[in-house]
């Protein structure tokens, strides 16, 4: 005789027939049926443990109506993913510093701040770092005795050079910081004002970081830039090719309005900004230095005359520095003292204000259609807004989760993009196309605008805009102490134009710093202040 | 006059001292007269005065007719005015300066009823007189008593007012205290064969006041007035003088007669309230006379309550069964099902015809209740209602775009960080079921593969926290991963198995069923997985068929000590607070044969505990002392901690002021700190090879301060000053137990100063004190979802980035603080924080042993210890339900609970509260209250399961 029992499973009771007669199998081939368990995974639960096959239904003494609870999942078992999961634990540690890509630092070696600081900032050139590898890549082995006479190629073995590429080599592959002795021995052999001892102590004295970096530039002069390839550039040097502007100096005096203006032309590695009482931003002290009275013998008058100089950059590099002037020597007290001043830098400059009419004209078309496009991006992004808001809405009544739909929307147009590139578009109540689209049609339109003298130009800004890359701050409130720190933009270091954090190298310490605090390196303090600036020329 | 009658009537036993006072205070007398004059006094007084003196001087003429109304007339002046509460009665001002003479005058008189009325007027006047006649009120009463003819019954004290019963109350109290100690040092002259009259001499002198300890009064008669005045003071709202004048003399327990309706509430709170403060033996007194109070008055609930308190297994049977109410049973059975009573204590044993007893079923419902089957069902309901079902990801526990400096944004699997993920993922989804990880996870994708080797057991593991008390649906789903050729997974199953049905039985026995096979595995992981689940799934449930299956593992001395500790364990955690002899006895065993290199090793802290945990909470009991005399036997080191452990446990929660003493004493010794400074450089060597003292048991002599302390709010506050003392002066062991103290003296219930505390300790030097203080401050918040203990641990996360173990703890910790994404709590005590759980205890106890050696343990591959917690884990809920079980939605008023015991009048019980629908959630220090009285409850308690009844009254009062 069969009785009816219950079995419980995953929270459902199912009515089922037993028959004590049958073996335990035929039992579970019925919870088969009703639960999709397979008989092999299935446990069901009897007086003193699971059933088993062999079980005597006697001894364990079912009972009209009782309920029976059933363990076991109906199908698949899970399987372990195809590909087993890479631990950052198994990695060694140049995997770990690409993983990571948190850029290490550099450990002080008593009072080297100032040059840990300049290497950091200079890490925001990532093109430097390529044409030094590039350059110094060691043809020949190092072990060239110093006074051999040296092959075509020997003066690429430029000390500094060398082991700024092999400190750089190092920093990439290393996630500890990094002991720069060896480049601090070159530098200091190459320059020996940086072996200059402490007055006071024992040691190497502090150094004033826009110093090294004026050095360093200039050492790495030789190191050649992207092979012009016919182009009519006769700049051919990396750091000509996209660090080096070329200011124009007006010399003119109102005394002598007969004197036709004296024009000069020189090349800066930076823009100096002059801070005076009057200066709270960065752009009117760069004026300030732009704009110079000089008093000087005119040959005209044949006497002293005041001259205005005014200079104008004819030619923007890619790589902009401006110098914070915040040393100066005081004459009164017999001392170099620090400005203390705040001074308001942008995140975004404008240089056009700073060049010369003529390059102005020729890059005001380029200017004038980016912000013209700027405003194009804004409005689809707010369009685009709008037409994810109403989708869900109304898709919202048949799905649960908004959310879901929401994730779905977003998924689909991807994929309509992917498959159907700018073709017609699909997706319900958008108009747009996709973004990438635009992006392209953009860039053309501006390549067009392009002055070809500016385009044939390698190295120099195209656009005129710079964005702040890297800062060399210093803190303190002498001129001979204290401590520089660099921040880099972690865009710059990375290329990931979407990361909007910063980093800041406190020699060693490496942390992260979030990009709206940049304003605190104003000034105005003792704290961290702004001392060299690094931009970076945008792209169109 | 009074001077000759002084001279001719001296007391033989009263000192020469006292006479001379007599004297003076009589000169006194006459001069003060005159002084008051000058005071003047107003007319009335003067006449009073006047009728006063009158009326002394007729009791000093010879005409004893005239004595009657004279004293009638005394007391009806005294009566009148004492009755008032301002300063000092009148009368009794006025007749002070003639108590001496009227003593003396009282002591010629022979005896008859008069007298008696005489020394019931002297016995009042003694009260001006208590700092140089001590105790002569009671005296004088007790004479009264005496002469009192047997048709006319003792005045009631009462009439004499309140300030008259107080004042006896405290005398009978020092009376009963000489009298005890007279019989000590009685006893103890007679034992050196001394004669009983110098005894009684002695006694003379020593005792101020011979006469009335031996000629009248006898105890019975102390005991009778006691009961009088006892009386008095209850229903005059002096319950707690009460209580104490009973306590004094020790018969504490007469006071159920005494009480009634009204005041029975109030007495039991207050002999609850003293229960933490007194001597072992009274405490338990108190718990039992106030059960009796409850018991007679019918108060169920608290009636069992207290019950659960003793851990009187008869006791809980006779409470569950005593209403006939079924929805009260079933209210006393929520109660039971949180105090996770075995459930073989309310099966009544019936034997049948072949003589074999067998244990009766409850009814099903009864039994559902109990077994807490529905309390995953209850709990997502509860989720849902406060809207946190939706699970939580990492980064949402994590919040790391708000830590001050972020590490990488790499999107590499570090095997450490998604290990504390794991732990994370299944502490704050725990119990709702469907978090995105594990339960949810998407088709071979599931996070188990992101974990390495032994962290895939944790991470399987997890599943059963995610699906924490759903045997229904969580069982099947564990299933699957018991398949699973990969050992560690398959091990991870089986802890999940038990992890799931913490707290929860069945019928069906399913933890047994499908755990039992494996508890002789050839694997170790498996193994143990196995044993430990099963200590999680029948935690506290007592359960002998599970002892006989565990025992041979741990007296086997071929298999490893892990295997042994972990049995043993798991032992402890199923017979928790048993004192189960068997098991005690096996453990001790094993003890007692293992080798020495074997009880070396860092498990033996887990046998050790798992022997502790058999004692918790039964304070000094036979078999206690016996297990403890036995580990003194044992001459390896680690008798020492287990004997710290056995202690700690079975004071936990008393606050009992003694053991917190001897356990300071264990961390005061500096061990090796000796023998490093004394040592010369060739015998420094061998003697710090051979004499290295184990200094573990200072470690849990540590914890065992929190332990035993924190029962008891005041002690635990003093706690943390000796913490702070120990932090100074201790040693590194000890220094890195502080902060897990700390963690357990306020688990789940953040308070400013701890925070403070354990924040300052988290960047300590010594990163083992920091790793533990970080833990601790994810005890300290667990399940509280605190911001501001949140913030402290993101800035910690930025403090670490560098520091793996911190920064994995630091994760442990966050996960710990969004524990069921806030709705579950690990504070061991319940039920307006009277009831120490002993599970939970089980369970902090074995996660906090785990801490003690953080390196072998969490930060080994045993990080699955920090599962011991889900025993401790329980919602903090109130939900009530109606007659039918059904939640039913009602308003409750929320704040913190305020102390109100012994207060006057009918006092808030919560402050700053807000008002809630039910379901709501309860933090540790809370106390909700109905704010309807359209129901009545069930509970005397507002917490857990509450049922609610119409209030048959309720309407009509709104019709008014």
């Amino acid at each position: 005789m069969a009785l009816n029992v219950y079995i419980k499973h995953a929270g459902n009771k199912y009515d089922l027939e037993l028959d004590p007669e049958k073996p335990p199998l035929a039992f579970k081939e019925a919870v088969y049926q009703s639960t999709g368990v397979p008989i092999d995974r299935m446990k069901i639960m009897v007086k003193g443990g699971v059933l088993k096959d062999d079980s005597d239904w006697k001894k364990i003494g079912p009972k009209e109506g009782q309920t029976f609870m059933v363990i076991g999942a109906a199908g698949e078992l899970p399987k372990p993913p195809a590909e087993p999961t890479r631990f950052l634990e198994d990695m060694n540690d140049t995997e770990l510093a690409d993983v990571l890509g948190m850029p290490v630092g550099l450990t002080n070696l008593g009072n080297t701040c100032y040059m840990s600081a300049t290497i950091q900032a200079l890490r925001a050139i990532p093109e430097l770092q390529a044409a030094l590898s590039e350059f110094a890549h060691p043809i020949f082995p190092v072990c060239i005795p110093p006074n051999t006479h040296y092959t075509s190629r020997s003066r690429d073995l430029n000390p500094i050079a060398r082991s700024l590429r092999d400190l750089y080599a190092s920093m990439a592959s290393s996630t500890g910081g990094v002991m720069p002795l060896a480049f601090l021995t070159v530098l200091r052999d190459a320059v020996p004002q940086f072996a200059e001892r402490s007055r006071t102590g024992n040691g190497y004295a502090q150094q004033d970081a826009e110093e090294c970096w004026t050095q360093l530039t200039n050492r790495l002069k030789d190191v050649p830039g992207e092979s012009t390839l016919g182009a009519s550039s006769s700049r051919t040097k990396f750091i000509d090719q996209y660090m080096t502007g070329t200011l124009v100096r007006t010399l003119s005096s109102p005394e002598a309005p007969d004197e036709p203006p004296s024009v000069s032309e020189e090349n800066v590695l930076k823009v100096e900004c002059n801070i005076t009482v009057n200066t709270n931003f960065m752009l009117s002290g760069i004026m300030e230095a732009l704009n110079q009275p000089v008093v000087k013998h005119s040959a005209t008058l044949g006497r002293e005359a005041t001259y205005n100089s005014r200079s104008r950059l004819s030619r923007l590099p890619f790589y902009l520095a401006v110098h914070m002037v915040r040393f100066t020597w005081r004459r009164d007290i017999n001392k170099k003292a620090k400005i203390m001043r705040k001074v308001k830098f942008p995140n975004e400059f404008d240089a056009l204000d700073i060049v010369t009419d003529e390059l102005r004209e020729k890059m005001r078309p380029i200017a004038s259609k980016r912000t013209e496009i700027e405003k194009a991006r804004e409005e689809r992004r707010k369009v685009r807004k709008r037409t994810r808001a109403a989708v869900p809405a109304a898709q919202g009544q048949s799905v649960d989760a908004a959310s879901a739909t929401e994730v779905n929307v977003e998924s689909s147009n991807g994929g309509d993009v992917e498959m159907n590139g700018p073709g017609p578009e699909q997706s319900p109540g958008d108009e747009l196309r996709p973004e990438e689209w635009y992006g392209e049609q953009e860039k053309r339109e501006l390549e067009a605008l392009i002055d070809p003298s500016i385009k044939a130009d390698i190295g120099a800004s195209q656009t005129g805009l710079y964005d702040l890359v890297a800062i060399i701050t210093h803190k303190g409130a002498a001129a001979d102490s204290g401590h520089y720190i660099a921040f880099v933009a972690r865009r710059a270091l990375t290329g990931k134009e979407e990361d909007q954090d910063w980093v800041k190298f406190d020699d060693d310490k490496v942390s992260v710093f979030p990009a709206d605090k940049l304003a605190t390196l104003d000034g105005g303090g003792e704290d961290s202040a702004a001392y060299v600036l690094l931009y970076r020329s945008k792209g169109l | 006059m009074p001077e000759p009658s002084k001279v001719t009537i001296a007391v033989p036993s009263k000192d020469p001292k006292k006479k001379e006072k007599d004297e003076k205070d009589g000169s006194a007398s006459k001069r003060k007269p005159d002084e008051k004059d000058g005071e003047e006094l107003s007319e009335e007084d003067l006449q009073l005065r006047g009728e006063l003196e009158m009326l002394v001087e007729r009791l000093k003429e010879p005409d004893t007719t005239l004595y009657r109304p004279a004293l009638e007339t005394l007391r009806t002046l005294i009566r009148t005015s004492t009755s008032s509460m301002t300063s000092v009665p009148k009368p009794l001002k006025f007749l002070r300066p003639h108590y001496p003479e009227l003593q003396n005058l009282y002591e010629i008189w022979s005896p008859s009823e008069d007298k008696s009325l005489f020394a019931d007027i002297l016995s009042v006047l003694a009260m001006t007189y208590s700092d140089t006649e001590p105790r002569g009120t009671l005296r004088y009463r007790l004479l009264a008593a005496s002469m009192r003819p047997p048709i006319s019954p003792l005045a009631d004290p009462g009439d004499w007012g309140h300030e008259y019963v107080r004042h006896l109350a405290s005398e009978l109290g020092e009376e009963y205290n000489l009298r005890e100690q007279a019989e000590v040092v009685k006893a103890a002259t007679q034992m050196d064969a001394a004669g009983p009259e110098s005894v009684t001499n002695d006694k003379t002198d020593e005792k101020v006041k011979p006469q009335v300890s031996l000629s009248v009064g006898t105890l019975e008669d102390l005991h009778n007035l006691a009961l009088v005045c006892s009386k008095f003071l209850l229903e005059h709202n002096a319950e707690p003088d009460a209580v104490d004048l009973l306590e004094e003399l020790e018969i504490i327990d007469r006071i159920v007669n005494l009480v009634d309706a009204n005041t029975f509430s109030r007495v039991a709170a207050y002999m609850i309230a003293c229960v933490n403060l007194l001597p072992p033996q009274d405490d338990i007194a108190f718990l039992k006379t106030a059960h009796m109070i409850y018991e007679k008055h019918q108060r169920f609930p608290e009636a069992l309550s207290l019950a659960i308190r003793l851990n009187d297994s008869e006791l809980i049977r006779k409470d569950f069964h005593a209403p006939g109410n079924l929805q009260m049973k079933r209210q006393l059975a929520f109660i039971l099902a949180r105090a996770q009573v075995p459930y073989h204590w309310l099966q009544h044993s019936t034997t049948d015809d072949d003589g074999d007893e067998t244990l009766e079923e409850l009814p099903e419902d009864l039994q559902e209740i109990l077994f807490n089957s529905r309390l995953s069902t209850h709990f997502k309901q509860f989720g849902k209602e406060l809207g946190v079902q939706e699970p939580k990801s990492l980064e949402d526990v994590y919040k790391s775009h708000l830590e001050t400096s972020r590490s990488s944004t790499a999107n590499v699997d570090s095997a450490r960080g998604n290990l504390a993920g794991t732990f994370v993922n299944a502490f704050v989804n725990a119990g709702f079921g469907n978090d995105k990880l594990m339960v949810e996870a998407e088709e071979g994708n599931s996070w188990i593969y992101k974990n390495k080797d032994h962290g895939m057991l944790s991470a399987a593991a997890s599943l059963g926290l995610s699906l924490l008390w759903d045997t229904d649906i969580g069982l099947s789903h564990v299933d699957k991963y018991t398949y699973s050729s990969e050992e560690y997974i398959k091990a991870g199953a089986f802890l999940a198995t038990g992890i799931l049905n913490t707290g929860v039985r069945s019928e069906a026995d399913a933890a047994l069923a499908l755990l039992g096979d494996h508890i002789s595995n050839k694997s170790v992981p498996l193994r143990t997985s196995a044993i430990v689940g099963l200590g999680f799934a029948y935690a506290g449930s007592h359960r002998e068929d599970i002892l006989f299956m565990l025992l041979p593992l741990v007296s086997d001395d071929e298999i490893s000590m892990e295997i042994v500790a972990l049995a043993a364990l798991a032992v402890g955690l199923i017979f928790v607070g048993s004192e189960n002899g068997e098991a005690a006895g096996v453990i001790l065993q094993t003890l007692m044969e293992r080798e020495d290199h074997a009880l070396d090793e860092k498990w033996t802290r887990y046998l050790g505990l798992g022997l502790a945990l058999l004692y918790v909470g039964v304070q000094a009991s036979d078999s206690y002392d016996a297990t403890i005399e036995t580990l003194k036997a044992i001459p390896h080191q680690a008798s020492k901690q287990i004997q710290v452990l056995v202690e700690m446990c079975a004071f936990a929660g008393t606050g009992n002021v003694l053991r917190v003493q001897t356990m300071l004493q264990q961390c005061g010794e500096h061990l090796n700190v000796k023998d490093a400074v004394a040592d010369p450089e060739q015998e420094g060597d061998r003697k710090k090879t051979e004499i290295k003292q184990d200094d573990t048991f200072q470690a849990f002599a540590v914890l065992g301060i929190a332990l035993v302390a924190m029962g008891e709010d005041i002690g635990a506050e003093m706690s943390l000053r000796q913490f702070n003392h120990l932090m100074h002066y201790g040693d590194p062991v000890i220094r890195k137990s502080v902060p897990l103290a700390l963690g357990l003296v306020s688990a789940s219930n953040p308070q400013l100063p701890i925070l403070d505390i354990l924040s300052k300790y988290s960047h300590d030097n010594d990163l083992a004190v920091a790793l533990n203080a970080i833990f601790a401050m994810g005890l300290v918040g667990a399940g509280t979802n605190n911001a501001r203990l949140a913030q402290m641990l993101r800035q910690l996360a930025g403090y670490y980035h560098k520091e793996p173990d911190c920064l994995f703890m630091v994760r442990i910790a966050q996960g710990l603080v969004h524990m069921g994404k806030g709705t579950i709590g690990i504070n061991p005590f319940y039920l307006d924080r009277t009831i120490l759980s002993k599970t939970a205890v089980a369970g902090l106890l074995a996660t906090l042993t785990a801490f003690t050696d953080a390196k072998a343990f969490i930060l080994d591959k045993y990080h699955w210890m920090l599962y011991f917690l889900v025993p401790a884990m329980y919602p903090r809920f109130l939900i009530t339900v109606d007659e039918d079980l059904e939640p039913k939605p009602v308003t409750v008023r929320v704040g913190t609970a305020v102390d109100v015991v012994g207060q006057a009048g009918k006092p808030r019980t919560i402050s700053g509260f807000q008002t809630y629908q039910t379901p709501v959630r309860l933090a540790t220090t809370e106390r909700a209250e109905l704010a309807t009285e359209e129901y009545i409850p069930f509970a005397s308690v507002l917490e857990g399961f509450v049922l609610l009844q119409k209030n048959p009254g309720w309407e009509e009062k709104m019709e008014l």
